[in-house]
């Protein structure tokens, strides 16, 4: 199945490399069908659960600290599943960060005034970059009582770094101390708060119920930066367009 | 007992925390130091964890994060077996983290690693550890990514592709399992593992989910014919994490494919399933052992033999055919894996080791240019030496004792049919590590000689290996008593399987 | 009798089971590695709908721990396709070195 894969970016030169044969193709295309067939015969054939945990969410939702049923259970009833997602992030950035070839010693964002940016795309930032990041201030803070939270606001303040950081006047240094601190101030909040909390409460992570909201909003404005970092660091490193400054200097 | 659940988090938070600080210092040696420290505090605590568990009345100790308990919120759940794959995996760490101290020469490679290695261990202890199903998916994601990772730290071209492929059927696995949570979540509208276990039916759902769940969690443990990735991915990474790979990675997600057989989904489980999941597994082990006698590097050879050692672990499978216990993780045939599963790690670990030795001393791992090395690392070689007799399953190995536990498993269950397996699968272990023996040992006109050795190694390094292949003398001479703490062998059970004594008479 | 059966939530769920299955046929006959990354998108993108469709209980308001579950999995997911795409184009770059040299 993964036997062959190709790699090349234009494929189109060699349409017959690495392909099945198409009775092998059919033969596989029938199979994920009968597999397809069974799945919804069973789901047909099975009862669903009546209630699931939706009264469970609903009668503890007043104690979570946060109106928004779906912010509760991702950062208070099932906090730890979130703690370890901040986790997985974690790693990709890791693998991404790029070699050590410079000094750490530069500053987090570099500016060079030299570099002509272009009047549409230095005057297009000046009005995306402070609306996309109000956007996911709001985002954080409303996902308290609505759809909303981390994610979606740690996407759009990436969105804008990505918009800052695709420009030529300003570059930012990986290999800082502070680059690091973006990326991993999410879990480390997580992880802090969860024990600061346990010496009140006795277990990870349980919120005493007067503070919830805010130790929420706390963590979660922790996991936005480390989120935007990693998606802006995501982006970068597949894009490769800050390779210059990475190794040249 | 109190204290030991108050700090059952702590399993995963101290890894999470170790790596957080390692990607922040940035620093080699600080990196180091505080590994080894928290390593070492791993150790302390699963031993202490694992000689709690049998005082404590239940056997099982549970842990409420945020407090909330189940079904709303997440447990951790520790029984016999889950605190002894814990205190396996703290001990390999320990080992392995030591290992690495010296192993790793770039320092980019290592600023890497550290950080990286912590969070695969948080993955492997939230995995051994989870009572919830979606939460095992997020710590199966955190192991999957985090191997890959770590293979990819090694940054040659085919250690890549090995990666890459890893990762694709990596999160291919990881779908088929987060498509049966799918069903099962609608089905009972929970998902702790434990509840589940006591509300669970043989409907048409849950026999899919079953079905999901095998399929993927096969992948990811490369039970054949679904090991096409393993011997690239374990052969093309560096030591340490081969040796953590096959020593427990493919572990975790075996015990959970168990754990919903026998346990969770077992009224949706059929005696067919468990039989062919077997016949997959007597598969395994004489496709596996005849691709390492014929391997042409070394590397590659200790990774078909894990695709070997995993065939015997679904023999399990088989044995618990008609058993009507109601905790699946006890009993002579769940003995018997559980010692193999542990015997399997340390070996394995022990000959990784050996060969990363090997490879650096020589440059190169090809069998067949590494004639008369004994002279150059002779510690090396002995490791070798003693972690084969392991799998080959020679007295007094743990090897030898799991196999006979599952030996004369197959035969008071009556079914002789896996004794020929098991048997043809030790000789095809002792043919191909002798093969490699006998070159080491061979003295003729191309020999390997000094002037081959690329680069001399610490000391550490060879001692590392042999002390996990001394671990599995000693856990060879210890068995009743590794059997008792995983709280596996059932003493009731007399007529069939196993008593205390006839065990111990096994162990001298 | 089978069209009764047809309740929207099992319409939508038959359709992210079906998305599954376009997905894994790709991932499977595909040889391109992009588009085997983007078939294990919409595998996922399957799951997903799945989760959320079965999310709608009885008389009450919907489920939202299969939405949280939905929204951890879309994190994880783009951490998997990134780090994916990041080794492509590594295996890339150095394929195109070993040519220049």
């Amino acid at each position: 199945m993964f036997k062959k894969i190709v790699f090349k970016e234009d494929a189109s030169n060699e349409p017959e490399k690495g392909r099945l044969s198409t009775p092998m193709a059919l033969l596989c295309g029938s199979l994920v069908l009968a597999l397809c067939t069974l799945l919804v015969a069973a789901l047909i054939s099975t009862q669903r659960h009546n209630e699931g945990l939706q009264q469970a969410v609903s009668s503890m939702l007043n104690k979570s600290g946060v109106e928004n049923p779906v912010t509760a259970v991702l950062l208070n009833f099932r906090s730890y599943d979130t703690l370890l997602e901040i986790a997985v992030l974690l790693i990709v950035a890791i693998v991404m960060l790029p070699q050590a070839t410079v000094s750490e010693s530069h500053s987090l964002i570099r500016v060079q005034q030299s570099a002509n940016a272009g009047i549409i795309m230095s005057s297009l930032l000046r009005f995306l970059t402070p609306t996309l990041i109000i956007m996911g201030g709001y985002m954080l803070w409303t996902g308290a009582y609505s759809p909303g939270g981390a994610f979606q606001a740690g996407a759009l303040i990436a969105g804008a770094g990505i918009l800052i950081f695709t420009n030529v006047q300003y570059q930012v240094n990986m290999h800082s101390f502070a680059f690091r601190v973006l990326l991993s101030i999410g879990l480390c909040i997580f992880i802090l708060s969860g024990f600061a909390v346990a010496l009140q409460t006795g277990q990870f992570l349980e919120y005493p119920v007067k503070y919830a909201s805010s130790i929420i909003l706390f963590i979660e404005t922790a996991a936005t930066v480390s989120i935007a970092t990693t998606l802006l660091l995501l982006y970068l490193a597949v894009a490769g367009t800050q390779e210059d400054f990475n190794h040249d200097t | 007992m109190d204290d030991i659940t108050a700090l059952l988090p702590a399993f995963i938070l101290l890894p999470l925390a170790v790596s957080v600080c390692c990607l922040l210092v940035n620093n080699i040696r600080v990196c180091v130091a505080i590994s080894i420290i928290s390593a070492a505090a791993l150790l302390i605590l699963s031993a202490s964890t694992l000689l709690a568990i049998n005082t404590y009345e239940a056997g099982i100790l549970r842990y409420a994060f945020a407090g909330w308990g189940q079904p709303l919120g997440i447990e951790l759940e520790v029984s016999g077996f889950t605190a002894l794959m814990t205190a396996l995996t703290c001990l390999l760490v320990f080992v392995l983290s030591v290992y690495s101290s010296v192993y790793f020469s770039s320092s980019d490679k290592a600023l890497r690693f550290w950080p990286l290695w912590w969070l695969l261990i948080a993955g492997l202890n939230a995995l051994f550890l989870s009572s919830d199903i979606f939460n095992i998916y997020v710590a199966f994601e955190l192991i999957g990514l985090a191997a890959v990772a770590l293979i990819a730290i090694e940054n040659s071209r085919p250690a890549l592709i090995a990666a890459l492929r890893y990762l694709l059927v990596s999160l291919l696995g990881s779908l088929c399992y987060l498509l049966a949570v799918a069903l099962l979540y609608r089905e009972y509208g929970t998902l702790d593992l434990a509840q589940l276990a006591n509300i669970t039916s043989d409907s048409a759902s849950s026999t899919a989910a079953l079905m999901l769940i095998t399929v993927g969690l096969c992948l990811k443990t490369a039970l054949f014919p679904l090991h096409f990735w393993l011997p690239a991915a374990h052969g093309g990474a560096s030591a340490p994490v081969s040796a953590v790979l096959s020593a427990l990675v493919v572990k975790g997600s075996f015990y959970l494919i168990a754990r919903f057989w026998l346990d969770t989904l077992a009224p949706a489980a059929s005696d067919a399933g468990l039989i062919i999941l077997g016949v997959f597994g007597a598969g395994a082990i004489l496709w596996g052992s005849v691709h390492a006698l014929f391997a042409s590097r070394l590397k590659v050879m200790v990774a078909y033999s894990t695709v070997a050692q995993i065939g015997y672990l679904f023999l399990l499978f088989p044995l618990m055919v008609g058993n009507s216990q109601t905790n699946a993780f006890e009993g002579a045939a769940m003995g018997a894996i559980t010692y193999l599963i542990v015997a399997h790690a340390t070996a394995k670990s022990a000959m990784f080791l050996a060969a990363g030795n090997i490879m650096r001393i020589a440059g190169h791992d090809n069998i067949k240019q590494l004639k008369g090395l004994v002279r150059h690392c002779p510690l090396s070689i002995f490791t070798f030496g003693i972690a084969g007799a392991s799998l080959i399953g020679l007295p007094p190995s743990a090897g030898f004792i799991a196999k006979w536990l599952l030996l004369s498993n197959s035969i008071t269950t009556g079914q002789w049919w896996w004794v020929i397996v098991i048997l043809s699968g030790g000789l095809l272990a002792a043919a191909y590590v002798f093969k490699f023996l006998n070159l080491a040992f061979t003295k003729d006109d191309d020999t390997f000689n000094k002037a081959n050795i690329v680069s001399k190694i610490s000391p550490i390094m060879p001692l590392c290996a042999l002390a996990l292949a001394l671990l599995t003398v000693v856990l060879g001479f210890n068995a009743q008593w590794l059997l008792d703490v995983s709280g596996t062998l059932v003493y009731e059970t007399t007529g069939q399987g196993f008593t205390g004594q006839n065990l111990a008479g096994v162990a001298q | 009798m089978i069209l009764s059966q047809l309740t929207p939530e099992i319409m939508y769920s038959a359709s992210g089971i079906a998305l599954f299955g376009i997905g894994l046929l790709g991932l499977i006959i595909v040889p391109h590695i992009f588009r085997k990354i983007l078939a294990i998108n919409v595998m996922g993108v399957g799951v997903f709908m799945l989760l959320v469709s079965s999310a709608k209980r009885a008389n009450l308001d919907a489920d939202p721990v299969p939405h949280a579950m939905v929204l951890t999995g879309i994190v994880v997911a783009v951490a998997g396709t990134a780090l994916a795409l990041f080794l492509v184009k590594k295996i890339q770059d150095s394929e195109s070195l070993e040519k220049s040299q």
